[in-house]
């Protein structure tokens, strides 16, 4: 097995493109496990960990760039450093679905760009990048591109990046509003996820934002149930006046939420339960959501 | 000079001391094994290295049920660095025994047997079929693949009970029932028409992995005069005699030494390594080590024997329990192991630590071609915990009698007859145990917000520990002064992480009044520590702490004698115990004072020895062969009762264990933290069974070959454990000790299925509760 280990992303491209067969390597906490477990016999490994431009984050304008070598430990940063606002408070949905992975040795290794490669339906970032609406920054000895999150998974564990290209970052937009993440699985810790689900609220633009993870071939958007609750809040006026939402918006969400996924029966739980599973996440994080949100209306008002 | 039947011979002053008179013993001291393991610098059986060492890895069955066709390992052989493939055919005598290992005798009825390396039939996935030794890791790994084996598979069958139906397909040619167990007693039939109660249950306990944290590993070598060594993860050093078999050579030629092991919980009493490394040592005449991967741990090391559990309870109005009538059927897997034994623990545990006078119970086991089962902690005795405490708690509902009420009831006391005929000799502090964790739990929680409901469970237990009677059990400690005072100990128990090797240095130091400090224990080599037996049964401490008790008080004695000639005193008068202000040990009394590196002089002077061989031989009793009925079948019981808290979600069927309290009666603590370490362990490996953990077996195919699938509990799954140890002073061990090594895992499952039940008004009855169980519960309760 080679085992190519570029020093800037201009070689990583270089070699990306030179040898198409080899696999990229952040974290290696999916990677190492495929091979360790000889489901996977790669002729050639790309480690990415020296690639500097791969690391950092920053926020500009109304978009935050991660970059791809960026790991879950530092997601969930709640400390500001070099002038920057710590990025768990930038972006607090992603956050809180990386406080969910693993174990801390696990947090501390794997990267966001790697969660996305592997494009796992059970990919703990994936719901709340398609629930804020992010795109994936490609790049190849081609050029740059980005690509919206809707277009980036493809099928089971694939995703449209090209033979030549490299994931280096992701443009995910500032929020405008509560962020809220959940997921069940069979333990509290260490464990894939039986489900998973994610809600953005853009009060601003008057949208709603879902995800769900680990209930189909690919991690999905609820578009049908964005569509209803959107218009519930519009059609109520709720969004300006914050009142508390009907108990039955709260439970036909859950239902529009659960009748998106298309899960199977496996070790971790049988399809009907994560259907039942997800409309309870579903309900929950948007009350919680919610009461993010007229909260933080209330706290407006005070001050 | 050897002690016989529960009480040493030597004197009993010291055994039956109170415990404020006692200096070492009792006192929750660091174990001197400690540092090392803390900083990770324990040398395990794995962590030894020769120079020019070999790997050996097996090629296992890809299939649970196959006609072997056709082996091929040229291609395999043909690897740089391979050093040989061996098949079924090279192994000098390509059988295992499976036989009750250790210090035992006379168990030929249960005897069975399994290829080494399998030749013409698999029955299970990872059935070991060829074993391939390499130069490096790397030539081994490519080897492997490349060994050719075709199958024809063969209808296989992947359920106990279905094994049992007629036309079930054979996994051996004498028939899938493997073994049978009756227990008749009393007059259940009448007792049941008088009865004013009667309830029934059926319960399903699944099979589990003992998930240690150091998998099978070992090294094996020859010494430069020909004898075998392999330094191996066991709990069992006797093995060498079951290897000398294989390779047909005198035992006397094989020597195991069991390093620290990183847990063992029943998952290495049977062999795992060792047939393999003696082959491939044997073979090459080179240093070999193998290690097997978790996967291969988790695919076909033996498991916990799954049981399908179907109790009729019979009570009068006032909750006396009048009759149970009882049927288990035991998955044992692909090959016999241990699984009659189990199953006999089972039959003798069923009807709990409660007075029962009409039994009927049958019990089966049955091969199917699942992953084997065998010891696994608690042996049999804790899945029927999940059965008959679920039936108590039904009893006390129908009743409308508070559980724990219901239990003191019915709580065996010394004098009274277990349904197998055993009269319990000893002080029993069941009800103590259920006053405890009620007074510690103090009231139950509330729900921490709305479609959450608490629950609060309750489970008590009773667990042998010794070894069956007939086994004819026995375990032999050697103690010796060095001229400067201090003290080598020699035993052969391995230490298997539950302080073993700490204790007897407590023991001996109690007895002789040395310094723990001053204290070397040397354990676990099958040729040059006296032979104790297997770390299993929860029999350590009741036969090596007697051996190294019975060894230190002859020492004792015979230092003290030797003093007492030299002196002209009566030896009755004179003791030795370390100075109050100095430390010094001294033998005392009478106006005598003779610092113990003195006496040591006086008797290398009169040719007194100043080592002594301690063995202790357990209680005996008559085999039993299908029917049930004996004076006795175990040394004596442990008995505890546990609390669990729980809150349970409704809509996610999600369960949180908010506080576990476990209450056990020891006899007497010789080491407190040791003791709350193995009811804490145990209470978490328990938790793990009760709601997460389960060998997922698809026709035969294991589906949890991993930690990614194989879940135990986390830190954030479980919370502390709660320990209250009490001490009756009454156990056949040291001091009045019980065993307590097995005892609290019994209860868990139950306990917490009985939360469950309290917060939902319906309980679950099939293990593992997964959130699915439980909002089945949730629904089925709501409907009620």
């Amino acid at each position: 097995m080679e085992f190519l280990r570029p020093e800037s992303l201009g070689e990583a491209l270089a070699a990306r493109a030179a040898h198409p067969e080899a696999v990229p390597l952040a974290g290696g906490t999916d990677v190492m496990v495929e091979l360790n477990f000889a489901r996977r016999r790669p002729a050639a490994l790309l480690d990415l960990t020296r690639v500097g431009e791969l690391t950092g984050w920053h926020a500009d304008g109304g978009t935050v760039r991660v970059g791809a070598g960026v790991t879950y430990a530092e997601l969930t940063g709640e400390r500001a450093s070099g002038g920057q606002t710590a990025l768990g408070r930038l972006l607090p949905g992603l956050a809180m679905a990386a406080r969910t992975v693993g174990s801390p040795q696990i947090r501390n290794r794997g990267t966001i760009g790697g969660n996305l490669g592997s494009a796992s339906p059970a990919g703990d970032c994936h719901p709340v990048l398609l629930a804020s609406g992010a795109s994936v920054e490609a790049a190849s000895v081609r050029g740059r591109r980005q690509v919206p999150i809707d277009d980036f998974f493809t099928g089971v564990k694939r995703n449209a990046l090209a033979p030549d290209e490299l994931i280096t970052a992701v443009l995910v937009p500032a929020p405008g509003g509560p962020e809220q993440f959940a997921k069940i699985g069979t333990r509290n810790a260490m464990v894939i996820a039986v489900a998973a689900f994610a809600i953005v609220l853009d009060p601003v633009r008057r949208r709603v934002g879902t995800g769900i993870g680990s209930a189909a071939p690919t991690p999905v958007r609820a578009v049908a149930a964005e569509r209803l609750l959107a218009g519930a809040l519009a059609g109520d006026g709720l969004w300006e006046s914050r009142g508390p939402l009907p108990e039955q918006v709260v439970t036909e969400f859950g239902q529009a939420v659960s009748a998106a996924a298309s899960p199977i029966d496996d070790v971790r739980g049988t399809a009907g339960y994560r259907k039942q599973a997800l409309a309870v996440l579903a309900s929950r994080t948007l009350g919680w959501a919610w009461r993010d949100y007229r909260a933080a209306g209330q706290q407006a008002g005070r001050g | 000079m050897t002690a016989q039947g529960g009480l040493p011979a030597a004197s009993a002053g010291i055994r039956m001391s109170k415990a404020d008179e006692l200096r070492v013993v009792h006192q929750p001291l660091a174990r001197h094994d400690q540092a090392e393991k803390i900083a990770g610098t324990t040398r395990y059986a794995g962590d030894l290295a020769f120079a020019s060492m070999l790997h050996a890895r097996l090629v296992r069955s890809q299939v649970p049920s196959a006609r072997i066709v056709r082996r091929d390992a040229s291609a395999a052989q043909a690897v740089p660095g391979v050093v040989c493939v061996l098949f079924g055919e090279d192994v000098p005598h390509n059988l295992i025994w499976v036989d009750v290992p250790g210090q035992t005798v006379e168990v030929a009825a249960l005897k069975a047997s399994m290829e080494v390396l399998a030749t013409s039939r698999v029955r299970f996935h990872g059935e070991p079929v060829a074993l391939v030794v390499a130069e490096s890791e790397e030539a081994l790994a490519q080897a492997c693949d490349l060994v050719e084996i075709d199958y024809e598979e063969l209808p296989g069958v992947y359920d106990a009970v279905q094994a049992l139906a007629d036309g079930a397909p054979a996994v051996h040619e004498e028939g899938n029932l493997l073994g049978e167990w009756r227990i008749d007693r009393g007059d259940p039939d009448a007792a049941f028409a008088a009865a004013s109660v009667v309830v029934a249950g059926s319960y399903q306990t699944q099979a589990v992995d003992h998930a240690y944290l150091e998998p099978e590993a070992g090294v094996g070598w020859l010494d430069d005069d020909g004898v075998l060594n392999l330094r191996v993860a066991t709990q069992v050093v006797e093995h060498y005699r079951d290897v000398a078999r294989i390779l047909g050579v005198p035992e006397s030629r094989v020597r195991v030494i069991a390093p620290y092991v990183g847990g063992g919980f029943g998952g290495k009493e049977d062999m795992t390594v060792e047939p393999y490394l003696a082959l491939a040592v044997w073979r090459t005449r080179r240093a070999v080590r193998m290690e097997w991967t978790r996967q291969e741990s988790l695919l076909a090391r033996p498991k916990r024997h799954g049981m399908r559990l179907e109790y009729r309870t019979a009570a009068a109005a006032d909750g006396t329990v009048l009759a149970q009538d009882i049927d288990i059927v035991a998955d044992s897997g692909a090959y016999a192991y241990l699984s009659a034994l189990v199953l006999l623990y089972s039959s003798v545990h069923a009807c709990g630590p409660y007075r029962v006078d009409n039994v009927r119970l049958r019990a089966r086991c049955a091969y199917t071609n699942n992953p084997p089962t065998s010891a696994f902690r608690g042996f049999g005795g804790m899945q029927v915990v999940f059965g008959y405490e679920a039936q108590m708690d039904a009893l006390a509902a129908r009743l409308g009698i508070h559980p724990a009420e219901i239990r003191k009831r019915n709580a065996i006391a010394r004098g009274d007859r277990l349904p197998v005929g055993q009269v319990i000799e000893t002080e029993v502090l069941l009800t103590r145990t259920i006053d405890a964790v009620l007074e510690r739990g103090g009231d139950k929680p509330g729900p921490s917000g709305p479609r959450k409901v608490t629950g609060r469970g309750l489970a008590s237990n009773i667990q042998s520990y010794g070894r069956l009677v007939w086994l004819n059990d026995s375990a032999a400690a050697w103690t010796g002064f060095q001229l400067d005072g201090s003290l080598t100990v020699r035993c052969g128990v391995p230490d298997i992480g539950g302080g073993q090797a700490s204790s007897l240095a407590q023991i001996a130091a109690e007895v002789l009044g040395v310094d723990m400090d001053q204290i070397a224990v040397h354990f676990g080599d099958s040729s040059l520590t006296p032979l104790a037996g297997t770390t299993t049964a929860t029999r350590q401490l009741l036969m090596s702490g007697n051996a190294v008790y019975e060894a230190s008080l002859l020492l004792r004695d015979a230092v003290i004698g030797a003093v007492a000639t030299e002196t002209g005193h009566d030896a009755d008068g004179l003791t030795m115990a370390p100075d109050p202000v100095t430390g010094q040990v001294l033998v005392t009394g009478d106006g005598v004072s003779v610092p113990l590196t003195d006496a040591l002089v006086i008797c290398r002077r009169r040719n007194v020895p100043i080592e002594a061989l301690g063995t202790y031989f357990g209680p005996k009793g008559t085999s039993v062969v299908r029917d049930l009925a004996a004076d006795r079948v175990f040394p004596d019981f442990t008995f505890g009762t546990h609390l669990c808290d729980v809150e349970v979600d409704l809509d996610t069927g999600q369960v949180e264990v908010l506080r576990y309290i476990a209450a056990h009666d020891v006899g007497r603590a010789i080491n407190p933290r040791s003791v709350a370490g193995q009811i804490s362990g145990a209470v978490v490996q328990g938790i793990g069974m009760a709601l997460l953990e389960e060998v997922a077996v698809d026709n035969g195919v294991n589906l949890t070959a991993g930690f990614f699938q194989y879940l135990i509990p986390t830190a954030t799954d479980v919370p502390d454990v709660e320990t209250v140890v009490l001490e009756s002073g009454e156990g056949m061990g040291p001091f009045g000790a019980r065993g307590i090594g097995e005892p609290p895992i019994g209860p868990p499952p139950a306990a917490v299925a009985s939360a469950i039940g309290d917060a939902l008004g319906v309980r679950p009855t099939i293990l593992p509760i997964t959130p699915e169980r439980v909002l089945a519960c949730a629904r089925q309760g709501s409907a009620q």
